[in-house]
């Protein structure tokens, strides 16, 4: 039987490969390890991260609202083919009823309003903020 | 005994919105922008004037926009979308509207530094009714403005920000049979993605390169 051998890489040098690779990879790498996971969550890391990718993606975020807000989510750069189409992100913190539309997006982040209210979310991580409704 | 109450519903006034998502890196704050006016149900008359709020993430506050002038704009409705969501280009978000007092639709943008608002005007012979779609799009980090009239699709850019005379029509072409076609993006590759009102994405390429 063939010996198995383990490579070990210095922690910061993890980090640094992780920085590099696409947010859909990082966010499948927090499995790994719980030292994987408290790095990649740590909210340095996110900044780091979107400064250091070296080629942003594009995505068509697209909403249904026919029966529950179904989402899709395609990568423009990619070839527009259907496997391009890669896990729909969830928006589990809304119903069909409240009717949620995209009022714009920035950075990664989409700007949800809906007949509740309005919301901002990050499809890579499923990590929504509702926003206090205006006083005026 | 019956009571009847007249209910005049023809003249129910609706509100309509303008909708603005940014980051402004000089305070490193996600700002939402929300602007709405009343119009009677019929859309195309306006019963009051735009009324702007920006939502503050960092100091988790709205503000309401103080401009010094009055802002009579509105969305000349067309199909889709009801409600108008700005391109964000530039530190400011930009919506095509039209201006009910000088009767022009014109590019009005809000500067989010600054909190200014500002039109742009749009390329002479940019034409849009009510049966022609149109938006804003940004091709090559410019701002696009784009109409799809009939089978017709038609592509400006301003060369230059805010420059009236550097509008250049860049693209000009026909898509048969004619499907509701609404743009959507202009991909590194040079495609132009859009929605055919059909559910269903369509890409066009203007350039001989691919990727």
């Amino acid at each position: 039987m063939a010996k198995r051998r383990s490579v070990h890489l210095l922690p910061e040098v993890i980090t640094e490969i992780l920085l590099r690779l696409p947010v859909k990879y990082v966010l499948r790498y927090r499995c790994v390890c719980k030292s994987w996971l408290s790095l990649i969550s740590h909210p340095n890391f996110a900044t780091l991260h979107f400064h250091l990718a070296a080629s942003p993606t594009h995505n068509l975020l697209s909403i249904g609202n026919d029966c529950f807000p179904e989402t899709l989510s395609i990568d423009f750069d990619a070839s527009l083919n259907g496997d391009s189409a890669y896990v729909p992100p969830i928006l589990d913190f809304m119903d069909h009823q409240q009717h949620p539309q995209i009022g714009g997006s920035c950075r990664g982040f989409v700007f949800l309003h809906s007949d509740k209210g309005f919301y901002l979310w990050n499809p890579s991580t499923g990590v929504h903020k509702q926003i206090p409704r205006s006083p005026i | 005994m019956t009571i009847g109450v007249k209910l005049n519903i023809l003249n129910r006034n609706i509100l309509r919105f303008l909708y603005g998502f940014a980051y402004e890196p000089s305070t490193d704050d996600y700002l939402v922008v929300v602007g709405s006016y009343k119009c009677y149900n019929d859309y195309d008359r306006v019963s009051s004037l735009i009324n702007l709020e920006i939502f503050s993430l960092r100091a988790n506050k709205w503000k309401q926009v103080e401009v010094g002038f009055h802002l009579p704009y509105m969305v000349i409705n067309t199909n889709r979308p009801s409600n108008k969501v700005g391109l964000f280009l530039n530190g400011a978000i930009h919506w095509v509207v039209h201006n009910h007092e000088t009767n022009i639709v014109v590019i009005i943008a809000l500067a989010l530094k600054e909190t200014t608002i500002s039109e742009i005007a749009l390329p002479n012979d940019f034409c849009v009714t009510y049966s022609i779609q149109y938006d804003l799009l940004v091709l090559d980090g410019l701002i696009s403005a784009w109409t799809v009239d009939m089978d017709t699709v038609e592509i400006w850019v301003m060369q230059e920000y805010a420059v009236h005379s550097s509008w250049i029509k860049t693209l000009v072409f026909s898509i048969r049979p004619d499907p509701d076609f609404f743009l959507v993006y202009f991909t590194n590759c040079g495609d132009i993605v859009g929605t055919d009102g059909h559910d269903e994405l369509v890409k066009f390429n203007y350039t001989k390169a691919s990727c």
